[in-house]
């Protein structure tokens, strides 16, 4: 098995409101292995993009607590110092955000933009960091790489600002890549360009990438591994084609469900009823209970634990299947 | 970017014409003269009538602005009543001395309003934030003169550090550098109190723009790249933060050459403020009319100035 590159280990992080305790993530552990893409899926609001944040310590400190290690290459991010931690951004870290169209500086040229990191991590000249920014624009796929290196990001459209933004995160040859819903706010054929590019990449360098989506296609295009978040917690994870044709925890035989399928007709979409649980002062349970078709006694007031139920590789947090082995294990001992 | 100025050039010569015509109008409307004004007891009515007829001010109102605005076109601003002089020469021995202090206090206040603003903007809520906004508001709300007397009680009499009044000293005669030392030494107090005055609202105008921008994604996408805070801040941040303020910065031209009447009053400085304020209870009015023309397309070129920095600053409304 590759070595795995970043470890989450009961990361927590909550954040001190007046309104009480937001759990954003709670109890979190997972890891990431070399050239693996992990895709992290959930509703808006479940916490991952907080997780990412976390590691990339981009999260404002307070409100936010960070508790629990991260380990990258050897070292706990979180207790590395600030100026250790800015080494670490941009260099063997990198990220791609959301919104492409905020996420440049508008008064800056793009080459501007994209040599800052060779000229902070790499330590090279003006001369060299514009050969090597102009390659990194053709790389990513945008033509006339001469001319949008002058361009300011008003002058680009949505799609060739996300390409630029994966031509800054790659600037450095990163380790990992966090690719924060890098597709939702582009339309679908640009979405279906830039993933394709993100594939040609990952192949090239062998970068690990951590995908957060809510997008179950892009999933199975795109993904190695799967991480299923709700409420702050994970309830799932299993390799991709596990879960899609063995999904355990409830919640994600929903989201399943829910998706689309191109040729099939159906009148409504289905969708899992209730909502998602305000996330202030949440109890101490299974957070899915009061929307879960499954729902028992104990799922109200324990909060379910997180393992391996048969498949080695495929973890889920359900007390359904928790009771299934605890049955299982007593007639095993009668009979 | 050419025809663009000079589009806003010409628009400017209609404007002009209805600031003539309003300025005039009210001075026409103000009750006595310049004879009257002088109070001269020797003064029999056929003597003023004769001045009156000398000045030009026996014609009626209507005749007499187009007199002055035909003049004016011509770029004769006429003779100050109460100088004998040129108004030009009478606006060009007194206005560099208020450019001195204005320019200086400009300078030193955008400094420190920029600093003072990012540093409490940055850490919003701190200790040094509440401190800066106090101190700042403190500035704002206490009267010029009230600090101007203040710090003339402190600093030049109880301390003696700085002279009470004037720009130079008395029979010094400097010249060279050490004429601009002397300037410097007098000049300190008058700059330190108009910077205490505007430094306060630029602050919290730079601190609310801040703010604004350092909740922006490219910020956190700045600091995503590893960038030092300091760049993400001074280069990321300030550079888009700026942009409004450039506007402010088209509004502080006809500011540097007008004077600060009560200021200049205070610290006995020569400025053009005290003398403009002179000219309207004497009721000077080629020099009144002249200057505040003079003011007037001042500040228009202000206003062309900030949207032309507008442009520099911003590459999303650059002009093609």
């Amino acid at each position: 098995m590759a070595k795995e590159i970043v470890q989450f280990r009961n990361l927590e992080t909550h954040f001190h409101t007046p309104a009480g305790i937001v759990k954003a993530v709670d109890n979190v552990s997972f890891s990431i292995r070399e050239g693996e893409t992990l895709c992290v899926v959930g509703e808006s609001g479940c916490g991952k993009s907080v997780t990412a944040m976390s590691l990339m310590r981009l999260v404002e400190s307070p409100p936010a607590r960070i508790s629990g290690e991260i380990w990258f290459d050897g070292k706990d991010v979180l207790k590395l110092s600030k100026k250790e931690m800015s080494n670490l951004r941009g260099n063997d870290i990198s990220i791609i955000f959301q919104e492409p169209m905020s996420s440049l500086n508008p008064v800056l040229t793009i080459g501007e933009q994209i040599t800052e990191p060779l000229a902070r991590h790499l330590l090279m000249d003006r001369k060299e960091a514009k050969k090597r920014a102009i390659e990194l624009i053709r790389l990513v796929g945008i033509p006339r790489a001469e001319a949008i290196f002058d361009a300011y990001p008003h002058e680009l459209s949505g799609g060739m600002r996300q390409r630029v933004m994966i031509a800054i995160a790659l600037s450095c040859n990163p380790k990992l890549l966090i690719a924060d819903e890098p597709t939702t706010a582009l339309d679908v054929t640009i979405q279906a360009q830039i993933l394709d590019l993100m594939r040609d990449l990952k192949k090239k360098f062998s970068t690990a990438i951590m995908l957060i989506t809510h997008d179950l296609g892009v999933v199975a295009e795109m993904a190695d591994y799967v991480v299923v978040m709700y409420a702050g917690k994970i309830i799932e994870e299993a390799p991709v084609l596990e879960l899609f044709q063995n999904p355990q925890h409830p919640y994600t035989k929903g989201l399943l469900n829910a998706k689309p399928i191109l040729g099939q007709k159906r009148e409504r979409l289905y969708s899992i009823p209730g909502q998602v649980p305000n996330p202030i002062e949440l109890e101490d349970n299974c957070h899915f209970h009061d929307r879960c078709e499954y729902c028992m006694e104990i799922c109200r007031i324990k909060p379910p634990p997180f393992r391996a139920h048969g498949n080695d590789k495929h973890k889920t947090a359900c007390w359904l299947y928790e009771e299934e082995r605890e049955i299982h294990e007593r007639s095993s001992h009668t009979g | 970017m050419r025809q663009y100025i000079i589009r806003r050039l010409l628009q400017m010569i209609p404007t002009l014409i209805g600031i003539s015509i309003v300025v005039f109008a009210i001075t026409a409307l103000v009750p006595g003269d310049y004879i009257t004004a002088r109070n001269n007891p020797n003064m029999t009515v056929e003597k003023a009538e004769e001045l009156r007829r000398l000045y030009g001010l026996d014609k009626p109102d209507i005749q007499r602005y187009f007199i002055w605005a035909g003049n004016m076109l011509q770029g004769k601003f006429g003779d100050s009543l109460q100088h004998k002089k040129p108004v030009l020469e009478v606006i060009n021995t007194y206005v560099w001395n208020s450019f001195i202090i204005a320019f200086c206090s400009l300078v030193l206040s955008w400094f420190f309003a920029i600093i003072a603003g990012v540093f409490s903007a940055k850490f919003q809520y701190s200790l040094l934030d509440k401190l800066i906004t106090l101190f700042v508001f403190v500035c704002m709300s206490l009267p010029s003169f009230f600090i101007g007397l203040l710090v003339i009680k402190i600093f030049a009499l109880t301390l003696n550090w700085f002279p009470v009044g004037g720009m130079t000293t008395g029979g010094l005669n400097a010249t060279g550098w050490a004429y601009v030392k002397d300037v410097a030494y007098h000049g300190f107090l008058p700059i330190l109190v108009l910077t205490m005055l505007s430094t306060g609202s630029l602050t919290r105008y730079f601190r609310t723009s801040m703010l604004e921008v350092i909740r922006q994604d490219y910020i956190r996408t700045a600091r995503a790249k590893g960038l030092k805070e300091r760049t993400v801040i001074f280069k990321h941040a300030l550079r888009n933060a700026m942009i409004p303020a450039i506007t402010l910065l088209g509004f502080e031209l006809p500011a540097l050459f007008g004077g600060a009447i009560i200021l200049e009053h205070i610290f006995i400085w020569p400025g053009i403020g005290q003398v403009y304020l002179g000219s309207i209870s004497m009721r000077d009015y080629p020099f009144m009319l002249g200057f505040t023309i003079i003011l007037a397309a001042l500040t228009l070129l202000g206003n062309m100035l900030s949207d032309v920095l507008y442009g520099v600053a911003d590459p999303r409304i650059r002009l093609k």
